[in-house]
């Protein structure tokens, strides 16, 4: 083949494109069923976009690329650490360096020894990204300027304002018909203080919008009611002779009685990006000139905005359409100089949307509350449409010496119900309190914990870990034992009952070596729980909290998640070229891509070509 | 606290400190202090003299038994510093009477860098050129633009670095009676800062 | 001297940088002022103010040109807005900050502007950490030199000092530049101490 294209819809629904394409719809997608072929995909244990991404980009299961949730624990501390990068620094005198946490080997790199040239965008688990012969911008995992997976900032003149998940308050007055505030950068390590950029804010009510004014650019910005405004770059003073800068964007809330802003988590801006962001470096810039500013976080949509309800799902749904858009921006731009070589673009938006639309198709939904839920009922939908528009847009560019794929990585399902892992273990006397605690006095890190008495713990979306002696700090595992606490687990959580509910929960529960092999299964959890439907790991598992009951309802905007039974969490698979449709996994994506270059596949590859 | 010195004689103020191509040297002047000295280029190493004898910072280091090595060649600087056996260094280079080319300047500041890499957090790096320098410590109190007397700048490194200062000295320490920063743990709020950046996931 | 270089007095006010100016006249510089600031009681020997200066901030730096070969007055405040392309030597007067500051508020009386009631102390460490900004920022320029010239040790004894500016700046009259320092400026000093 001369050109393969493949086209990533990061957790497009097989169940939902079956049934729209059962009507007719999504012309393009059964364009290609036809064409080749469609068939569900196989995802990864567990059914995270990290974890699936880099098993398409590496043909391993998560044992040989070592990632196997968004988060891992530090065994000397138990906290959690974010498991795609860490930030290595030898010493105070030299420059932090990006480490990338994805390991294996990507197909990319056998092509480049090959010379085959590869354009890929937004790949996640590629930060920094890898040296790649062509371009590559890294998508999920590129943090936001204060190094988290992104902070968005709120201010507001209400004096009792509760600071939800991951967000900055800033409470403001209003003098005159004006608001001096700031915009919060990264945090300075050596004073423990935020990095602030002196904003100065005009109100004029009577055109429903403010102007900010600023040192950044545009030095002045315009902001209506309920919209987003265009981007501001702000530059941060963070040392006597280094900036750093980013881009922010606006959601103006409410004028009256309340002043209420929103601003978004600031992103690194292409010029120049705090770490590299694309390869070669200048790549992303080169693009941001071309197609013009574009959203570098790997978590491009500000879901937390809408699930702490800092704006409604009117904004956050326009939001999603503008990184749609800039995303097919990209897609045109680069297809339109592909001649030959691998092309890869990733779409996130069909995940971000459908976390937090997928409670208005659900009438019982918790997070509903009695909401009329028809006005948004279609929205993922019409998503799935738009998505099919560009895939036939991306077709324009396939000849019939070009291999065309559309996958997923994972699909979407119902999250109405969240289990506290961690308290499970507690009432089943895997894990200890410190004297004199019970569940729900405990908070995030595992505030409490008793570790000299814990034998198991959880963090991550649905991980477990013993607590090991020889890996864990204070460990009391020892070998001998590690079996019969983890048969304990599995046997105490499979088939486990939501008495509420009168549902059960938990399907199985894998134990490490049933899903991972290869060089890194070692630092994988020793124990993963398949969810059912439904149900996922409580909001107050994943950072170590241990609250009060087993189950609650989910009551969050975000109320769909894929991080559930891996065979039910299936992507989609659609090729242009007939392919062996028995139950192809992520794995084969790899060998696939590759064979149709002729080129041979990685050692540590375990899947096959899928086409005959 | 380690001392690691370079000793760049006729280095001209106006190429060292004014390159901002120098990445690594600009690096420690963020992190630390930098300015311009008066007096005589040659004593910044002046501790103290009796009659002929000149007390210089490596003779009263290695007067208190501490292991003090110069250097004039990269590499060897290098194997030292990896071997990590080491309390003070001291490197000599010698820059031409106009200053030299930019490039002169480059190199020194690629050898710093190789020399930034085996480093612990417990180290105090000074950089003196022809009356002018960069200090860098975690001790050091002081950041942004200093001047004083090129007879300063031993008493300075010496209180840094947790050495008591002798009587009789020339130059005055400028951290005399002030508090020295210790570098502490973990703060409280950095759980918060932790819990802020793995919650972006909107997973949890 | 390089053909492309300008000669900048600089200091805080009531350094003595007026006093600098004259001398370097004397000396045979030439200076770039407007005279638009007569003499007055404050500065017996007039300002030597270049108005135009005030306007760098604004991006004015047509007159540069103009000012190459001279000698030109401004304040630590605007030095920083110098562009790069012309080479400067500085001469950076240094005083006490507490004569600094009596001097200021005697000015301020003269022009019956009153004490503006900000403490001594509080006044005194916004200037030290001005002025280290600013020194902070002219060490760091390969176009800048800079001599910095203690006002007390000037007046106590013109000829060293003044043998030191005549070497930065190159072979000047220093006899007749010490001729200028005027006791009589100085007793603002006395009358403090009194």
């Amino acid at each position: 083949m001369k050109k393969v294209i493949v086209i990533g819809l990061d957790g497009f629904e097989p169940k939902i494109a079956e049934s729209m394409m059962a009507r007719g719809e999504l012309p393009n997608l059964m364009r290609l069923r036809e064409q080749g072929g469609y068939t569900r995909l196989k995802t990864t244990a567990s059914a995270q976009t990290p974890v699936a991404w880099s098993t398409f980009s590496t043909g391993t299961n998560p044992g040989g690329h070592g990632i196997f949730d968004f988060l891992t624990r530090d065994a000397k501390t138990y906290l959690p650490l974010m498991a795609l990068s860490r930030y290595e620094q030898k010493n105070a005198f030299v420059l932090p360096k990006v480490v990338n946490m994805r390991r294996g080997t990507p197909f990319w790199d056998l092509l480049s020894a090959k010379d085959v040239e590869s354009t890929i965008l937004r790949i996640p688990c590629a930060y920094p990204p890898d040296k790649v012969k062509g371009r590559m911008l890294s998508g999920v995992g590129v943090p936001d300027l204060r190094g988290g997976f992104g902070t968005p900032t709120f201010y507001s003149t209400r004096k009792e304002l509760h600071t939800e998940q991951s967000e900055k308050v800033v409470n403001v007055s209003v003098a005159n018909g004006k608001v001096t505030t700031y915009i919060i950068g990264p945090r300075d390590p050596k004073t423990k203080s935020d990095h602030k950029f002196d904003i100065q804010i005009e109100i004029q009510k009577s055109e429903n919008k403010i102007i900010i004014t600023s040192q950044g650019q545009p030095d002045k910005l315009e902001v209506s009611l309920g919209k987003w405004s265009k981007w501001l770059k702000v530059k941060f003073k963070v040392g006597m002779m280094q900036t750093v800068s980013g881009i922010v964007r606006f959601n103006l809330r409410q004028l009256e009685p309340e002043f209420e802003l929103y601003a978004s988590p600031v992103n690194f801006e292409t010029e120049e990006p705090l770490f590299p962001i694309s390869s070669p470096q200048e790549y992303a810039h080169d693009l941001a000139m071309k197609i013009g500013r574009y959203y570098t976080a790997g978590m491009a949509e500000d879901h937390d905005g809408l699930n702490n309800e800092r704006f409604d799902e009117a904004s956050y749904l326009d939001q999603c359409r503008t990184v749609l858009r800039e995303r097919r921006k990209m897609m045109e731009f680069e297809l339109g100089r592909f001649q030959k070589g691998f092309f890869f673009c990733l779409f996130d938006t069909p995940d971000r949307l459908a976390h937090m639309f997928w409670r208005f198709t659900e009438l019982n939904h918790p997070a509903n509350k009695g909401e009329d839920v028809s006005r948004y009922a279609k929205v993922i939908e019409e998503h799935y449409r738009e998505c099919d528009e560009i895939v036939g847009e991306a077709m324009k560019h396939a000849d019939p010496d070009t291999l065309f794929i559309v996958l997923s990585d994972h699909g979407m399902n119902s999250f109405q119900r969240g289990l506290n892992l961690n308290t499970w273990l507690h009432d089943n006397g895997f894990l200890a309190l410190k004297p004199g605690f019970t569940p729900g006095e405990s908070g995030d890190f595992f505030q409490n914990v008793d570790w000299d008495k814990t034998k198991a713990f959880s963090l991550g979306l649905g991980c477990i870990f013993l607590n090991r002696k020889g890996r864990e700090a204070n460990g009391i595992v020892a070998d001998g034992e590690a079996e019969s606490v983890r048969s304990g687990i599995v046997a105490g959580l499979t088939g486990l009952v939501d008495s509420d509910r009168g549902a059960v929960a938990v399907r199985s529960v894998a134990r490490s070596e049933e899903v991972y092999r290869g060089p890194y299964a070692s630092e994988a959890p020793d124990l993963v729980v398949n969810f059912s439907e439904g149900y996922r790991v409580s909001w107050d598992t994943p950072l170590g909290g241990v609250p009060h009951g087993l189950f609650a309802d989910n009551t969050k905007k975000w109320g769909g998640d894929h991080v559930i039974d891996p065979a039910l969490a299936s992507g989609v698979l659609f090729m242009n070229k007939k392919f062996s449709a028995e139950s192809p996994s992520l794995m084969d994506l790899a060998p696939t891509i590759l064979n149709a270059f002729g080129v041979a596949k990685g050692d540590a590859m375990e899947g096959s070509d899928l086409i005959p | 606290m380690k001392i690691l010195a370079f000793d760049l004689q006729g280095a001209k103020r106006a190429m060292l400190l004014a390159d901002e191509r120098l990445e690594n040297l600009r690096r420690l002047m963020d992190m630390g202090c930098f300015g311009e000295l008066e007096g005589n280029p040659r004593e910044w190493n002046v501790l103290a003299r009796h009659e002929a004898h000149i007390l210089t910072l490596a003779e009263f280091l290695a007067q208190a038994g501490k292991d003090v090595a110069m250097f004039d060649e990269a590499s060897a600087l290098q194997s030292k510093l990896v071997s990590g056996e080491w309390d003070c260094c001291q490197f000599n280079a010698s820059f031409p009477s106009d200053g030299g080319s930019a490039d002169l300047y480059l190199d020194f500041d690629r050898g710093l860098g190789d020399a930034l890499q085996h480093l612990s957090d417990d180290t105090l790096i000074l950089v003196v050129g022809e009356l002018c320098f960069v200090l860098v410590a975690s001790s050091n109190p002081i950041d942004g633009y200093q001047d004083g007397s090129s007879l300063d700048l031993t008493p300075t490194v010496l209180e840094l670095a947790g050495y008591p200062l002798p009587a009789n000295i020339e130059g005055k320490s400028w951290v005399a009676g002030m508090e020295l920063n210790r570098s502490s743990g973990l703060s409280d709020d950095e759980q918060a800062m932790l819990r802020e950046r793995l919650s972006g996931l909107g997973y949890i | 001297m390089n053909s492309n270089t300008v000669i900048i007095v600089s200091g805080l006010p009531r350094s003595g940088t007026s006093m600098m100016m004259k001398m370097l006249e004397a000396g045979g510089l030439p200076i770039l002022t407007d005279n638009l600031r007569e003499a007055d009681a404050n500065n017996p020997k007039g300002y030597y103010e270049f108005e135009r200066v005030k306007n760098m901030k604004d991006g004015d730096l047509a007159w540069m040109p103009e000012a190459v070969g001279k000698v030109v007055k401004i304040v630590t405040g605007l030095i920083t807005y110098l562009p790069p392309e012309f080479k400067y030597k500085i001469v950076f007067m240094r005083r006490d900050l507490r004569e600094i500051l009596s001097s200021q508020k005697k000015m301020l009386g003269r022009l019956g502007k009153g004490d503006d009631n900000i403490p001594d102390d509080k006044m005194a460490k916004t200037y030290e950490e001005h002025l280290k900004q600013v020194k902070g920022w002219l060490v760091r320029q390969a176009n800048i030199e800079t001599l910095y010239v203690d006002y007390n040790a000037m007046v106590n004894d013109p000829t060293e000092s003044l043998q030191k500016v005549s070497a930065f700046l190159g072979g000047m009259d220093v006899q007749t530049m010490a001729s200028v320092v005027d006791q009589e400026l100085y007793r603002e000093r006395k009358k403090a101490l009194a």
